[in-house]
């Protein structure tokens, strides 16, 4: 899994580092404020956020705001986990084996993918313009259904390179529906395709993109019929 | 004198083309061409009615002529190589990013998901370019 650390104290970052070295399968990425944690989001796949619970630019809440991947709060003091709205609250000095525990009983890789479809990224594209938001969402709604039956049968035709194009191209979809983490499994499944690897897992990944996919088919046929009245 | 770069932009995925107007047009950039793939982006630039762009925004996969085929064929022109291309892609893999540098792109910029991120990148690169001097 990528995850993103986020520390204001060098010294913090050192003993995170050290604590976080022996636990193996996760790419580790580390920023050192709130405005850095947010640059890396936008240009680094990442699936989960491990964040200082007092940062003199941002606080955990806020990260919320800005995210819908899991968070975990990591902090020196009591970090209060109201609705329990983090994923887990961990204090510091942290240690190899809490850390460990913690991120194997989240179960992330399971469940996290099924975001679901919001219309915040087209809103805010569309600024008020409804026509602008009627179009887009008929694109989608004509485009997506075909999509998805040629994805599904290019990977049971196991032609992998075709595949690859498919869902590399959907990603846009996925993006203005606003699913980030279903955005990462397109990522990995393309990642797979193209570098032929684990290909026997491939057809069964790709029927639940499309399953996920086709909820988003439903959600945006009833925005759709919300802006035409 | 400053103007606005004539930009030809080669995108094949319809959402993404609306996109890209949407924010292009909130930083006046009027002279903007859509091509849908390397075969039209080539017709384009050899059409001797259209005026050459002076920046091509460059997405890497798209059918029957691909951003990387594209690119490769244009630098191997007498006079399409000198105008610079940027890569603008949501693949942030090493192996494209690699490939495009050795064909000399001007730069090579990952598609965020979120919308006012995706306008302030092409706010900076509308920036940037604005105070660019171009060949023509």
């Amino acid at each position: 899994m990528n995850i993103l650390y986020i520390e204001d104290d060098a010294m913090d970052r050192k003993i995170f580092e050290r604590a976080s070295k022996s636990i193996l399968g996760h790419n580790w990425f580390i920023a050192s404020s709130f405005q850095e944690g947010i640059e890396k989001l936008q240009h680094e796949p990442i699936e989960l956020i491990i964040i200082d619970g007092y940062l003199p630019d941002g606080d955990p809440e806020k990260m919320l705001d800005h995210t819908k991947l899991p968070v975990i709060v990591l902090s020196g003091a009591a970090y209060e986990n109201k609705d329990q709205r983090f994923k887990a609250v961990l204090l510091k000095p942290i240690q190899t084996e809490i850390l460990e525990q913690t991120l194997s009983n989240l179960n992330l890789n399971k469940t996290d993918i099924e975001d679901q479809p919001s219309m915040k990224i087209l809103s805010d594209m569309a600024a008020g313009d409804v026509e602008f938001e009627i179009e887009m969402l008929t694109i989608y709604l004509t485009e997506l259904p075909n999509e998805l039956a040629a994805i599904s049968e290019l990977s049971n035709q196991e032609n992998w390179e075709a595949t690859a194009s498919l869902v590399h191209k959907l990603k846009s979809k996925i993006g203005l529906m606003d699913m980030p983490n279903l955005r990462v499994y397109a990522q990995e499944i393309e990642n797979k395709c193209r570098q032929q690897e684990d290909l026997a897992g491939i057809p069964r990944k790709v029927e639940r993109l499309i399953r996920i996919l086709q909820q988003s088919i439903t959600f945006a046929q009833a925005e759709l019929e919300k802006r035409k009245v | 004198m400053i103007r606005h770069p004539k930009i030809l932009v080669l995108e094949d995925d319809s959402i993404e083309i609306k996109k890209i107007q949407r924010a292009l047009a909130t930083l006046d950039i009027e002279e903007l061409s859509i091509c849908k793939n390397g075969i039209e982006g080539m017709n384009y630039l050899e059409d001797e009615k259209e005026v050459l762009p002076n920046l091509i925004l460059l997405d890497l996969n798209m059918p029957k002529m691909n951003g990387h085929e594209f690119l490769e064929k244009i630098k191997k022109h007498k006079q399409f190589k000198k105008i610079p291309v940027l890569i603008f892609t949501t693949s942030n893999s090493h192996v494209d990013i690699n490939r495009c540098y050795e064909n000399q792109v001007a730069g090579y910029m990952v598609k965020p998901i979120d919308y006012s991120e995706y306008k302030s990148i092409l706010k900076v690169v509308e920036q940037y370019w604005l105070r660019n001097e171009f060949i023509s």
